[in-house]
């Protein structure tokens, strides 16, 4: 699966992160609170190539979550620059971003809240389209039996609630919801996490399959290495803020760079035993029950 | 035998629950609304008295404000609840004072569950100064005495059916806009929302298509309770003669006569029957609202499912 996209024409990027910072206000404890900074993301920079798949990895609170909303423009960061296809989105105004905002759609985690209670699967798929204009009135119920047959669910799906789903049926429905705008880019915050093993690995594929067959380009946000592995070309990791390091996929899991990452390596049970000479043993760190490693950052 | 039963046993489950799975949210509401007997004996008790509170005027020989026989005359063939302290038919009075009263009600629960609807609204979504200057007003509003506040809006304005609707409008739309505000802020976090405007859908859509039909749960609920109360205070303020107006009848200014001690002690078809109305009818609505709560609730609805 990896193979096949290495042979690629020279990479063109068509999202462009420079010195990206977004930070949190806080408050001290204490009978008087200080206002503070939290930096939730401390200058980041990455590029996402056309038709590639970037995995961000990183643990809760890293800020791997807080890049994905930003590139959607859910927050908007304090300072740096998300340049789309040459055009920076932090600098557009509402009106001017909107055509653009269709291009880079969003899956979210929890398959159950990303879907409107109250509406018909037919209008969650097709208000969107209409609004953008993308489709005609009478169009309309084409386009979502085309949409149900991409993301493999039955047709008459579309008169139902989501209530009435599976979790994995659901999180279709969410790609299919993030496919009707017809994106090029989309931000996968987590996609699988909270499903279940054996639906994992069908999301998973449903998302390969639909890149190869759309030419879609994926941020795939993820807390381990697991899934990110399976389906990424390369491979940023995230921790406090930070990009560690950008690694093809092959060469994070041969050659991981600092500390941290043979961490997240060692953390997940990797399904290729030949890796297995690459993990970590207890002996290779001073003291497995140091409360946080200290990571030499070279970047 | 016995597994054959079994298995019919099963197959008539699955039915239920298929039906269960096709049937519409109202649907749904309907069936879990008719499980709380009381408020379905309510509801069908509310709607014979708008049925009489219609018909009983248009086929009484007599007319609720006239003059139509001996004054303080007792119950009767031809006056069924008796004549008032100057001749008009109590039983005609009755049903339409009971229409004024419930109009009042309802159009003042309207107008404030419609103004509370979306200034909650666009407190809740838009947040910053937008939130706190609406919030503000509501405090100024809340802050005040109740009662106080009604009785001297009642004061500087004109007695009269319309001022009390608004008056009453006016001191309700804040609770509801708090609670309309509270629930906003919290689904306008949830996933689905956020899709909404990953996909630049402008907020007039994100505010009434995608929230709004997710809070309206408590807001109906809420305006339930708000109904019986601004039937109860509706009949205050006509008791105390700042409400609705004589000749107009209201179920509040039948009972104003009972201000008199002779009244109430000879005369009870005056004042007994719009007395007990009230009760039935407020009781009657707050089962309504019971019942509405337990068929709206997304808790108990889990726990069905």
């Amino acid at each position: 699966m990896k193979e096949d996209k290495t042979t690629k024409a020279p990479q063109t990027p068509i999202l462009e992160v420079r010195n990206l910072v977004k930070t949190y206000p806080a408050f001290t404890q204490g009978l008087w609170p200080v206002k503070e900074k939290v930096h939730a993301v401390s200058d980041i920079s990455f590029d996402i190539y056309e038709g590639e798949t970037l995995g961000l990895v990183g643990e809760s609170g890293s800020g791997k979550s807080t890049t994905g909303r930003q590139i959607v423009a859910l927050e908007k960061p304090d300072s740096g620059q998300i340049i789309y296809r040459g055009q920076d989105l932090v600098q557009m105004r509402t009106a001017e971003l909107k055509p653009i905002r269709r291009e880079i759609q969003m899956v979210f985690q929890d398959p159950n809240s990303s879907l409107n209670p109250r509406k018909h699967i037919k209008d969650i798929l097709a208000d969107p389209m209409l609004h953008h204009k993308l489709v005609k009135r009478k169009d309309v119920t084409k386009r979502v039996e085309y949409l149900l047959d991409l993301v493999g669910l039955p047709r008459n799906s579309m008169g139902r609630y989501p209530f009435e789903f599976s979790g994995g049926q659901r999180q279709r429905l969410g790609i299919a919801r993030a496919l009707s705008l017809e994106p090029k880019l989309i931000v996968l915050d987590e996609p699988v996490s909270a499903l279940d093993v054996s639906i994992q690995a069908q999301i998973l594929n449903l998302l390969h399959d639909l890149q190869n067959e759309l030419g879609l380009t994926y941020l795939f946000i993820a807390h381990g290495l697991g899934a990110v592995h399976y389906i990424s070309d390369r491979i940023a990791v995230m921790y406090e803020g930070r990009i560690l390091e950008i690694q093809e996929a092959e060469t994070l899991f041969k050659h991981p760079q600092t500390d941290y990452t043979r961490e997240l390596i060692q953390a997940d049970p990797l399904p290729d035993p030949s890796l297995d000479q690459f993990r970590v043993t207890e002996e290779d760190l001073k003291s497995p029950c140091d409360e946080k490693f200290k990571f030499e950052v070279t970047l | 035998m016995v597994e054959n039963t079994k298995n019919i046993n099963h197959s008539k489950d699955a039915n239920l629950a298929q039906s269960i799975a096709d049937e519409t949210y109202a649907q749904t509401v309907y069936r879990r609304f008719k499980r709380h007997r009381l408020g379905f004996i309510s509801l069908i008790f509310l709607i014979v008295v708008v049925a009489l509170i219609i018909l009983v005027p248009l086929l009484s020989p007599y007319d609720p404000n006239g003059i139509v026989g001996n004054y303080k005359e007792p119950p009767s063939a031809a006056h069924p609840l008796g004549t008032d302290k100057v001749g008009r038919d109590m039983l005609t009075r009755l049903f339409a004072g009971a229409g004024v009263s419930l109009f009042v009600a309802l159009s003042s629960t309207l107008i404030s569950t419609l103004v509370g609807i979306v200034l909650g609204l666009l407190s809740g979504y838009f947040g910053s100064w937008v939130d706190i200057f609406i919030m503000r007003i509501t405090d100024v509003v809340m802050s005040f005495p109740y009662l106080l506040l009604v009785l001297v809006f009642a004061a500087i304005f004109d007695p009269g059916m319309w001022n009390i609707i608004l008056i009453l409008s006016f001191v309700n739309w804040p609770a509801m806009a708090r609670l309309v505000r509270s629930n906003v802020m919290a689904i306008r976090k949830v996933n689905f929302v956020q899709g909404s405007r990953v996909a630049g859908m402008t907020h007039a859509y994100i505010m009434f298509k995608d929230i709004l039909p997710n809070a309206m749960a408590p807001v109906l609920i809420n305006a339930s309770s708000v109904l019986a109360l601004t039937m109860l205070d509706e009949a205050a303020l006509s008791y105390l003669a700042m409400g609705v107006q004589p000749p107009t009848a209201s179920l509040g200014n039948l009972l104003n006569v009972a201000q008199s001690f002779s009244v109430l002690k000879n005369y009870p078809w005056m004042w007994i029957p719009p007395g007990v109305f009230i009760i039935l009818l407020v009781v009657a609505i707050n089962f309504i609202g019971d019942a509405l709560r337990d068929a709206l609730d997304p808790q108990s609805q889990s726990q069905e499912n």
